[in-house]
């Protein structure tokens, strides 16, 4: 029962989503324009909402940033035009996907650094705990510990011998 | 010169252990900040910028109209508001006060919501101005004048986000502040007076 519940609404999601995304379309004349404004209402971040799109929003600023958005790429604007008038009126938050720069440059860097630690983690892990590994640590303390000491008791013997 | 290195090296292997555990207090720091933090208060493109070219009629006289330049020569206050907007009823007895008292000269930006040409709806003018007039006289009239946008061209140029709105422009037009939400004591007193009392 509850599975195909879950169905039900998963299908109506599916769909109301199809609708949404048409209601805007009419005007264009080719696929071309189609595709980039659909791309770029999904890449604008309505600036009145909590962290949507211009797309999914009913924001009245959204209206109207899809509106323009829809005349400029009408008109021939290219997608990077759009980007830059959104993101010259309504700041780098308008846009999902931010410019590499000083201030954002962790946000590329951070998952790369957390996997390289993790990965370090995992190989100090696996060395520890083989046989081999462990034999190796052994016999690296056998050779720079105890030779020193083998070698300074053997001169001391020596030593020991000269004074006889 | 080996044993003294061990110990630094259990150190070095401490440190690496509790890394995740670092992490994970700085980011309950900055959540906490986060939690906390307005998300309309952010800095604005429009700061430091001109004031957008436009050409808009006024919101009472048919034949009347505004552009930039018929603005400038003194600063002044651009205020974004409209009657649907609840928080312009308690920002408008304030304003008229600024403006009695100090003498502060607001320019209001009307905004309409209803006007959408390209899906066929117009907006009914004489029933805004009807419903300016009742809302002024209810709450008080800050207003030098009133300039009407219906298509929210110039809205958007001022990346207006919804009302109320105010942007603090001096005499040669520049753009000094760009504040989101209600004008009330507070935020004259700490935000806008600063910048205002220097012009």
């Amino acid at each position: 029962m509850v599975n195909i519940r879950t169905l039900i609404v998963a299908i109506f999601v599916l769909l109301s989503e199809s609708v949404m995304a048409t209601e805007d379309l009419e005007s264009f004349k080719t696929a071309e324009h189609e595709r980039v404004y659909r791309e770029l209402v999904a890449e604008l971040r309505c600036p009145r909402c909590q962290n949507q799109n211009i797309a999914d929003s009913n924001a009245l600023v959204a209206k109207d940033m899809r509106n323009k958005t829809r005349k400029m790429v009408a008109d021939g604007a290219s997608k990077q035009e759009v980007i830059d008038f959104m993101v010259g009126r309504y700041g780098e938050f308008a846009h999902y996907k931010p410019p590499v720069k000083m201030s954002t440059v962790i946000l590329w860097l951070a998952p790369a650094l957390f996997i390289i630690y993790f990965l370090y983690r995992i190989r100090r892990q696996s060395t520890r705990f083989t046989t081999h590994g462990r034999q190796n640590k052994r016999n690296e303390q056998w050779n720079e510990q105890q030779e020193l000491e083998l070698k300074r008791r053997i001169e001391e013997l020596e030593r020991r011998g000269d004074t006889k | 010169m080996t044993q003294l290195h061990t110990p630094n090296k259990q150190e070095k292997s401490l440190i690496i252990r509790f890394l995740p555990v670092i992490f994970f207090a700085c980011i309950v720091v900055v959540f906490y900040f986060a939690l906390f933090a307005d998300p309309f208060e952010r800095p604005s493109e429009l700061e430091g910028r001109p004031l957008p070219e436009f050409q808009l009629p006024d919101l009472y006289t048919d034949g009347v109209s505004y552009s930039r330049d018929s603005l400038l020569g003194e600063p002044f206050l651009l205020n974004v508001w409209g009657v649907w907007c609840v928080t312009c009823r308690y920002e408008l007895p304030y304003l008229t006060q600024l403006k009695n008292e100090q003498g502060v000269k607001i320019v209001g930006l009307y905004y309409d919501q209803e006007h959408d040409p390209e899906f066929g709806i117009y907006a009914d003018v004489p029933k805004i101005r009807e419903d300016v007039v009742n809302m002024l006289s209810q709450f008080g009239n800050p207003y030098h004048i009133n300039i009407l946008d219906l298509d929210r061209d110039l809205l958007l140029d001022l990346a207006v986000t919804g009302a109320p709105e105010t942007y603090v422009i001096d005499a040669d037009g520049k753009i000094l502040l760009h504040h989101l939400g209600e004008v009330n004591e507070r935020v004259w007193n700490e935000k806008i007076a600063p910048i205002w009392n220097q012009l």
